[in-house]
């Protein structure tokens, strides 16, 4: 209870400092290229062609977490600094 | 120290940070049922053997049964049939008797006598005219009958007319084309009571009074279901910890109760998908990227919707939620108690969730988390007094410190509506959701001009995607004769075993810095002076 309050408010407050921002569904298109519609066609090919290659889905899958993982260091390091609990 | 120390931290933080990120409610109703083996709409004569001519069949201790006179069949003007309950003791327990008449027609009638030999009865009526049943109501509120009130002296209302006494209850039903009557008898927790008798009379020559053979009983399922008036999710499909196969059926039924659709607030339901092929705390910022229903609910009653979708092999989580919204759906109340959210687990194929580390691992926690359900908070609520008997300081310390899996959800679901998905953070937001995607697309077909002659020529054409799932399909269509497996099948939970494996080792290996020698993360070799 305790802690599902604290954590309502902190996102509540948080929240409240970013309303007023734009809500962004679709990448942009410019120069008259829609970078979106591209992406997304680009990764449906790439699902259609790992129907047949599944392993490399999946690896590609835990290569991506291990990316996540890596970017969440290199922003606890940024903005930490010299107290980030990394070496 | 120092080092170990901050180490500790980071991986506590990592970890905390996954099961902070994803988790999902699953709802346990645990009901005793002394029918659990009757068939919805058996009728009460067949299933105690009872015929219209012999008497007093029964059964044993906690079952009903009935007692009838000879005249048992078509309930003439003037006489009774008997419907009995023994339990035969007075330990608790609960016992469920749900009657369901089809006979509607007619005119006059049916005086429903409830009688007990103590005084902890509680009954409760539900009449409707048709569909789903309501509960009986008096000026507006639900009556639940207890036997210990003072006796009424007059008949109340009209067409159901009531009055209860210290061991009797009776109910007075004027038969028309619009009253379908359902009798519900709930015999609660009590310390006195012992039997109960139900007594059905008519009072006119006409009229064709409702037979006992047209009394069904029904499950206490279905008296869940046709009882609870909340706003919430009633159903969905594929069922939780199942197994099916492409393409998949996707049904939901939702009850929306009319107090909760007002001028400004709404309801909305969704159905979607959250990805499950991910490791546990990556879940949220890489799925939710097919959603199958997004709807603001226009109308109270039932809502059903149904769909169905070719899936790829694997493992899947389907979530179904209903918000609470203001303002014609441009506001979501994350603190309404009315939000409820509930998911299912299930794998396309026939594959099993062996190898598949992120499942196992989740299924252990998620028991945990997910036993706070919103039944069994009351009963740890209660923990934390210490003047009644229940008090538990380990339970209501949990109670209070840790969240329920609905609610972590609900501020996940915030958070990502409301923080990741703004400007500018929005479009790292939506590429991740993009590049985790499940969506297909046709590849493009390569055309090759060969020149044959001078003026003639002639083109080929290569349709990769003819050729890669045309080889896909060959190798998915060899089975193994005495599993009915796959390669895709026997091979995928290895390779997810092995993939996971080597991320977390990766990772760990990273967290320890063990992989470095020297320099900044290994230890230093001085010089010997």
């Amino acid at each position: 209870m305790i802690t599902t309050l604290l954590l309502n408010i902190i996102v509540m407050v948080v929240g409240v400092f970013f309303f007023w921002l734009p809500q962004i569904t679709v990448l942009p298109t410019i120069g008259g290229y829609d970078i979106d519609s591209a992406l997304v066609n680009g990764v449906g090919q790439l699902n259609t062609v790992l129907v047949a290659f599944w392993p490399i889905k999946h690896i590609m899958i835990g290569f991506g977490v291990l990316l996540g993982y890596y970017i969440i260091k290199m922003t606890l390091k940024f903005f930490l600094g010299h107290r980030a609990p990394t070496h | 120290m120092e080092t170990f120390k901050s180490k500790i931290g980071l991986i506590a933080f990592v970890l905390f940070s996954g099961l902070f990120f994803y988790v999902s409610p699953v709802y346990a109703i645990n009901i005793q049922n002394d029918f659990d083996s009757v068939s919805v709409g058996t009728q009460l004569n067949t299933l105690f053997g009872f015929s219209t001519t012999s008497a007093n069949a029964y059964q044993t201790t906690n079952n009903v049964y009935i007692s009838a006179s000879s005249s048992m069949g078509l309930l003439s003007s003037g006489s009774s049939e008997y419907l009995y309950n023994d339990i035969g003791s007075t330990t608790k327990g609960v016992f469920n008797a749900f009657l369901y008449s089809t006979q509607n027609t007619g005119t006059g009638q049916i005086y429903i006598t409830m009688t007990s030999n103590g005084s902890g009865h509680n009954f409760l009526f539900n009449f409707n005219g048709g569909g789903r049943p309501r509960l009986f109501t008096n000026d507006g509120n639900t009556l639940l009958y207890t036997f210990a009130t003072s006796t009424a002296s007059t008949w109340t209302n009209t067409l159901i007319e009531w009055r209860q006494g210290s061991t009797t209850l009776e109910v007075k039903v004027t038969v028309g084309t619009e009253i379908t009557p359902w009798l519900v008898t709930l015999v609660p927790n009590n310390n006195t009571n012992t039997k109960w008798q139900t007594r059905f009379t008519s009072n006119c020559c006409s009229f064709s009074t409702p037979r006992l053979d047209n009394f069904l009983l029904i499950t206490d399922a279905d008296y869940e279901e046709y009882t609870d008036y909340r706003t919430r999710i009633v159903s969905f499909s594929p069922a939780d910890m199942s197994t099916t196969s492409s393409p998949v059926s996707f049904n939901l039924h939702a009850y929306v109760n009319e107090d909760d659709l007002t001028t400004l607030a709404g309801i909305r339901v969704r159905l979607h998908n959250i990805d499950q092929n991910f490791l546990l705390f990556f879940g949220p910022l890489f799925g939710d990227d097919i959603y199958l229903l997004d709807h603001d609910i226009e109308s109270a009653g039932d809502y059903y919707f149904s769909t169905s979708t070719p899936l790829d092999h694997g493992n899947y989580r389907i979530e179904a939620c209903i918000d609470r919204t203001y303002l014609f759906g441009w506001i979501i109340n994350n603190f309404s108690p009315v939000n409820d959210c509930q998911s299912h687990q299930f794998i396309v194929g026939s594959s099993t969730f062996l190898g598949n580390l992120s499942q196992n691992g989740f299924s252990e926690f998620d028991d945990f988390v997910n036993g706070l359900n919103a039944t069994s908070s009351e009963a740890l609520a209660s923990s934390c007094n210490p003047l009644n008997g229940n008090f538990d300081i380990r339970t209501c310390a949990l109670y209070m410190l840790v969240p329920s899996g609905d609610a972590l959800n609900t501020i996940m679901t915030s958070l990502k509506e409301g923080i990741l998905t703004r400007f500018p953070w929005g479009y790292p937001t939506r590429l991740v959701v993009i590049l985790t995607g499940q969506n297909t697309a046709s590849l493009p077909v390569f055309t090759a001009y060969i020149r044959t002659g001078e003026t003639s020529s002639t083109t080929l054409s290569f349709d990769p995607a003819d050729m890669l799932l045309g080889g896909a399909s060959l190798v998915t269509s060899t089975v193994d004769p005495r599993s009915g497996q796959n390669a895709r099948d026997i091979f995928e939970p290895m390779v997810l075993l092995m993939v996971a494996l080597a991320v977390i080792f990766t990772i760990s290996a990273d967290v320890m810095g063990s992989h470095k020698h020297g320099g900044e993360g290994g230890s230093s070799k001085s010089k010997l002076s």
